[in-house]
């Protein structure tokens, strides 16, 4: 019988359910941390199942309103691998202030993956700190092919040169669940059973090219109180020839209290009419997608409502949120309230 | 499980370490004599913990490297030789052909392999161990729990040392060239500055995320350019006891002399007892009794002379 609830504890403190355990052991013997999400104490088997197969079938009533100006990217916190640099969500945002800062000069900085991976860094290592103040996840950027890029459990496959991603139209990247494709000046986001993980490339053909891995260890927990930037690689006319990656930020919808009737609010910053990729995905396994949703968010600073009902209660999901198009700057609060 | 650090509240360097379902409550399973000191992991302090009885004995005289492994990215030679992986960087990245490969590249494919590899030993003894290495001014190094602040080989040739950083709020200083060891009450790591060019450098970062307790399987001792950096271990017992029996079993290409630092669980910084040993050339196995009112788990940080090639095969804890 598959195991829902995971239990750990933690000297002094207590109880904690989880739903995953910390590590699990990979076909080929390596040990990889899943992907997990903390659970209310109040949640219990049905819940995880009947709970989420209900909401399978449930239909939202979303009110967007739009309540102010986007907010500034003052309020995005500093990459603390770059913290001289523009806050920004967009590599675009940075790029040249990167290629003042370092321009090539054909011996040490020699070519512009150096400025694409810096910029990718400092987007990536400011998110993570946002992200991190409710979670844990951890990024890397940089030379894919010879230093290599790797999370704990997510690296780039270090045989292939920039010509060959170019000739093959994609990256190759490793993960808990096996080696997955990721398509040049573009990315892709691995939903596996347990784990999730994110990864960009982009390369212009040459030997090196430039690749970002992100590893989502714990899913950021509401409530969401402080501002989480949408990382943004490869977006805008430097980057021709593919899509760009827009990094959806994954959070813990986990209701504080049992209820079959929830409320879900949330606001979030744009600097333009932007569509949103919203969704539900299984706790018991992130590949399903429970619901999924499209919404509209315009410019500025939006507040986003909407119910939800389950029974035997509202089981806690993993809510997925990606900009579809490069606007959206940051989800600034997530919560959840019983009715 | 049972785990001494809450992830909720823990900071992003956090090295968490699974404890016994009896850690906090030992107390409770030995007769009242004993004290309530069991729970109190923080307060054993080296007048309360003796180290008995240290000794070595060489099970082999030849220095093997059997059992380690290679990064799973490149097809690197599996070796702590520095040279060999240097020869083999080399040969493997190219310089001289492709315009857009530098030299400063070349180390950073070799220490990117090297620590790699490592944490793949670590995975395989049970625990996780995240590691980067690469150009640290651009595009920069970051291994999750630890990055370089980005600053050009010029500017770190002239302060002779660089930042490394958690999440911005707390920064250590690191000797540029040069390495060091960082342990926090929550943070184990490793981090090394070198190859220091006009503009780019080299930095390698090792940060234990999930501690290995009482590990079997063979782990190889962090070496870059010239220095070699400590393992942290699990020291588990299996129930409460007064009495611990060790054995640490390692291989070293040369005789030398490790530095053991027994840690609180509950707060790295405490070092509860430290020592050293000598150790021969080959295979050793080094053995030692831990005595104390109560011996709850500890962290166990192993540290060999700098440029040697250390492995370590078996860490043991009776009971």
């Amino acid at each position: 019988m598959p195991e829902f609830i995971f239990k750990e504890r933690v000297s002094g403190v207590g109880q904690r359910l989880y739903n995953n355990p910390l590590t699990k052991e990979a076909p080929d013997g390596r040990t990889y941390r899943p992907t997990r999400m903390r659970l209310p104490n109040w949640v219990d088997r049905d819940v995880m199942t009947e709970g989420v197969d209900d909401l399978a079938s449930a239909s939202f009533d979303v009110s967007v309103e739009r309540i102010s100006e986007a907010r500034p990217l003052d309020i995005l916190l500093d990459s603390p691998i770059f913290p001289d640099l523009s806050k920004a969500y967009s590599t675009e945002q940075i790029i040249d202030e990167i290629t003042e800062e370092a321009p090539i000069d054909d011996t040490e900085i020699i070519d512009e993956w150096v400025h694409n991976s810096a910029a990718n860094s400092a987007i990536l290592s400011g998110w993570t700190r946002e992200y991190n103040r409710n979670s844990l996840a951890s990024t890397d950027s940089g030379d894919a092919q010879t230093s290599g890029v790797a999370v704990r459990d997510f690296s780039f496959d270090g045989s292939e040169t920039g010509s060959q991603v170019v000739s093959n139209g994609s990256a190759s990247v490793d993960g808990p669940a096996g080696e997955f494709d990721v398509p040049n000046n573009g990315g892709k986001v691995q939903f596996a059973e347990d784990s999730i993980g994110a990864s960009a490339v982009n390369s212009n053909g040459g030997y090196q090219f430039d690749g970002s891995v992100a590893q989502y260890g714990d899913l950021a927990e509401i409530p969401i109180e402080e501002p989480i930037r949408f990382p943004s690689l490869y977006s805008g006319d430097r980057y021709t020839g593919g899509t760009g990656f827009e990094m959806p930020n994954v959070l813990n919808q986990a209701p504080p209290e049992e209820s079959e009737n929830q409320t879900v609010s949330f606001n979030m910053s744009s600097n333009s009419e932007q569509d949103v990729k919203f969704a539900f995905r299984n706790p018991n396994d992130y590949s399903q997608t429970v619901t999924e949703n499209t919404l509209t968010v315009p410019e500025g600073t939006s507040e986003v409502e909407f119910q939800v009902s389950a029974q035997p209660a509202v089981p806690p999901v993993a809510v997925e949120m990606q900009d579809q198009g490069g606007s959206v700057q940051s989800v600034e609060s997530y919560s959840m309230e019983a009715q | 499980m049972k785990l001494n650090i809450d992830q909720k509240t823990a900071s992003v360097e956090a090295a968490r370490m699974k404890v016994p379902d009896w850690h906090g409550k030992a107390s409770e399973m030995l007769p009242a004599s004993a004290g309530t000191i069991l729970d109190k992991g923080s307060e054993l302090s080296e007048d309360k913990l003796r180290v008995r009885g240290v000794s070595t004995s060489q099970d082999s005289s030849t220095y093997s490297q059997s059992g380690l492994m290679a990064s799973g990215v490149h097809d690197d030679p599996v070796t702590l030789d520095p040279q060999e992986l240097n020869d083999w960087a080399r040969r493997d990245v190219p310089v001289e052909e492709e315009p857009d490969c530098a030299d400063w590249m070349v180390p950073a494919y070799e220490q990117f392999a090297h620590a790699e590899a490592r944490a793949n030993e670590y995975s395989r003894a049970g625990g996780s161990l995240l590691t980067s290495g690469g150009g640290a001014y651009m595009p920069s190094i970051n291994n999750g729990k630890l990055a370089f602040k980005s600053e050009s080989a010029d500017t770190v040739s002239e302060d002779g040392a660089t930042i490394v950083t958690t999440d911005g709020s707390k920064t250590m200083t690191v000797d540029a060239p040069g390495a060091s060891t960082f342990v926090t009450s929550e943070g184990l790591h490793w981090a090394v500055a070198n190859n220091l060019q006009d503009q780019q450098w080299v930095g390698t970062l090792f940060s234990t995320q999930e501690l290995v307790n009482n590990p079997s399987d063979p782990i190889g001792f962090p070496r870059v350019d010239g220095h070699t950096g400590p393992l942290f271990v699990g020291h588990e017992p299996s129930r409460p006891s007064i009495l611990n029996r060790v054995s640490v079993t390692a291989r070293s290409d040369t005789a030398q002399s490790l530095q053991f630092k027994l840690r609180s669980s509950l707060n790295y910084n405490r070092v509860i007892r430290s020592f050293s040993q000598d150790i021969p050339q080959g295979k050793s196995t080094t053995d030692f009794r831990l005595l104390s009112i109560g011996i709850n788990p500890m962290v166990m940080e192993i540290q060999p002379e700098s440029g040697t090639s250390v492995i370590l095969d078996d860490y043991s804890v009776f009971p």
